[in-house]
């Protein structure tokens, strides 16, 4: 089971990198602010996970 | 023009951090423990779950043992509360015997929050509150959080979709989030899921420390069928019916049913086979967890006031969680759980003589009622 946090946990960070990317150069101001409010809040959850 | 685009997506981003921090406040509230006032002179000694089940030494499932032992030797009782810690009477009930009882002969053994988990989140979509509140007469205020039924699946991740541990209950489908649920995984597993660390850590502390009766308070929704009842395991029926017939003859609409024999993982049955304990459960009626309320609001909660109910009891359409225009007060709520824990402490005392368990300096049932919990939960020490 440790390995499988490890594994989420990198899985997570790399979800983390990527939705900040897309969030930076997004165009349309309508898509940055539901990248940000529906992604950033699950992935500040997902990193919660013991 | 690209870096215009950049800069106000920083901004959204900056927003959005803003909106989680202040949010993320009151999330990482239901992670600070409730304080219980330890002046009680009759409290003998605080020890924590892991004692009894070493896995959970360090994780947000360890939860106090409150023991309040007598002078005199007797029988030995244990009450938890918050088994499922949206149910608040169960676990008002357990810190009003922390602070309120002396015991004279016998020990009683209290765990105000079970689950302990399960007090870091509520539950999603349900809209329920997330603290309650009591001002006391000194001025100041006692906060309890209002949790959910389930470990917090910070805690305990992933669920499986299938499950078959100790209780001998399968989980699969619909159930599958039960594996997270205290009232499910009983005996439970010294190494199984942190749950089930839980449930055995209860369960040996039954054994070790040889309890002679538990009772586990819970509350429900006005559509379930046993709401008002003391379920009990056969060994506990004699025991549990002389305790019900008590409390009807004091005014109080209480019944008794024996614990169905395929009740796996619930604690009137898992703990009733495993151990040598007469294993009870007591549910009160909470309006709250009905799925025909109205809005969530303080009044419902600590009120116990729905007009939804109050209709649907006026039509005829409930068998036992009849709700009027009176409604059920948490004091009351709470005050039925007292009389219940008392009711079989003297009833196990008149069945076993020579083993009393005999607790006084409680409010009674009137005193719940009348001057309310306000003036019954004690001012934190410092």
């Amino acid at each position: 089971m440790g390995v499988l946090y490890y594994i989420y946990r990198g899985i997570a960070v790399v979800l983390c990198i990527l939705t900040l990317w897309e969030l930076f150069k997004e165009k349309s101001i309508i898509r940055s602010i539901s990248l940000g409010l529906v992604s950033v809040p699950l992935i500040l959850r997902a990193l919660m996970i013991k | 023009m690209r870096n215009k685009i950049v800069v106000r997506n920083i901004i959204v981003f900056i927003g959005v951090v803003a909106l989680c921090v202040i949010s993320g406040k009151d999330f990482l509230r239901m992670h600070k423990p409730d304080p219980i006032s330890t002046s009680n002179p009759g409290i003998s000694e605080i020890v924590m779950l892991s004692e009894y089940s070493p896995g959970l030494k360090g994780t947000a499932a360890d939860t106090e043992v409150y023991i309040l032992r007598g002078e005199k030797p007797g029988g030995k009782f244990l009450i938890l509360g918050g088994t499922h810690p949206n149910e608040i009477a169960g676990m008002l009930n357990a810190v009003c015997y922390i602070e309120n009882a002396r015991v004279e002969s016998g020990t009683l053994y209290i765990i105000p929050r079970a689950n302990n988990s399960g007090y870091t989140h509520t539950c999603p979509l349900w809209g329920m509150m997330d603290i309650i509140d009591f001002q006391l007469p000194d001025g100041s205020v006692r906060e309890f959080r209002v949790g959910t039924r389930l470990t917090n699946p910070i805690h305990q991740w992933p669920d499986p979709n299938y499950y078959y541990g100790n209780s001998g209950r399968e989980l699969k489908h619909s159930e599958v989030a039960e594996i997270r649920n205290l009232n499910r995984n009983y005996p439970g597993d010294v190494n199984g899921t942190l749950t089930e660390k839980v449930n055995y850590g209860i369960f040996n502390l039954i054994n070790t420390e040889k309890i002679d009766i538990i009772y586990d308070a819970h509350e429900a929704g006005p559509e379930f069928l046993r709401v008002n009842y003391l379920i009990a395991h056969e060994k506990a029926m004699s025991v549990g019916s002389m305790a019900v017939m008590n409390t009807n003859l004091q005014g109080h609409p209480f019944a008794v049913d024996i614990s169905g024999a395929t009740s796996y993982g619930l604690s009137h049955r898992a703990l009733g086979d495993n151990t040598e304990a007469m294993a009870t459960l007591f549910e009160t009626l909470n309006p709250a967890q009905g799925s025909r309320r109205t809005k969530m609001s303080r009044e419902l909660v600590l009120g116990g006031f729905d007009k939804n109910y109050v209709e649907i009891t006026n039509r005829g359409l409930l068998s036992s969680g009849e709700l009027t225009e009176a409604g059920i007060s948490i004091n009351e709520r709470t005050a039925n759980h007292m009389v219940m824990c008392r009711e079989l402490m003297n009833a196990f005392s008149e069945s076993n003589p020579d083993r009393p368990i005999i607790v006084s300096n409680m409010p009674s049932y009137d005193d719940f009622i009348n001057k309310g919990l306000e003036n019954i939960l004690q001012p934190i020490n410092s």
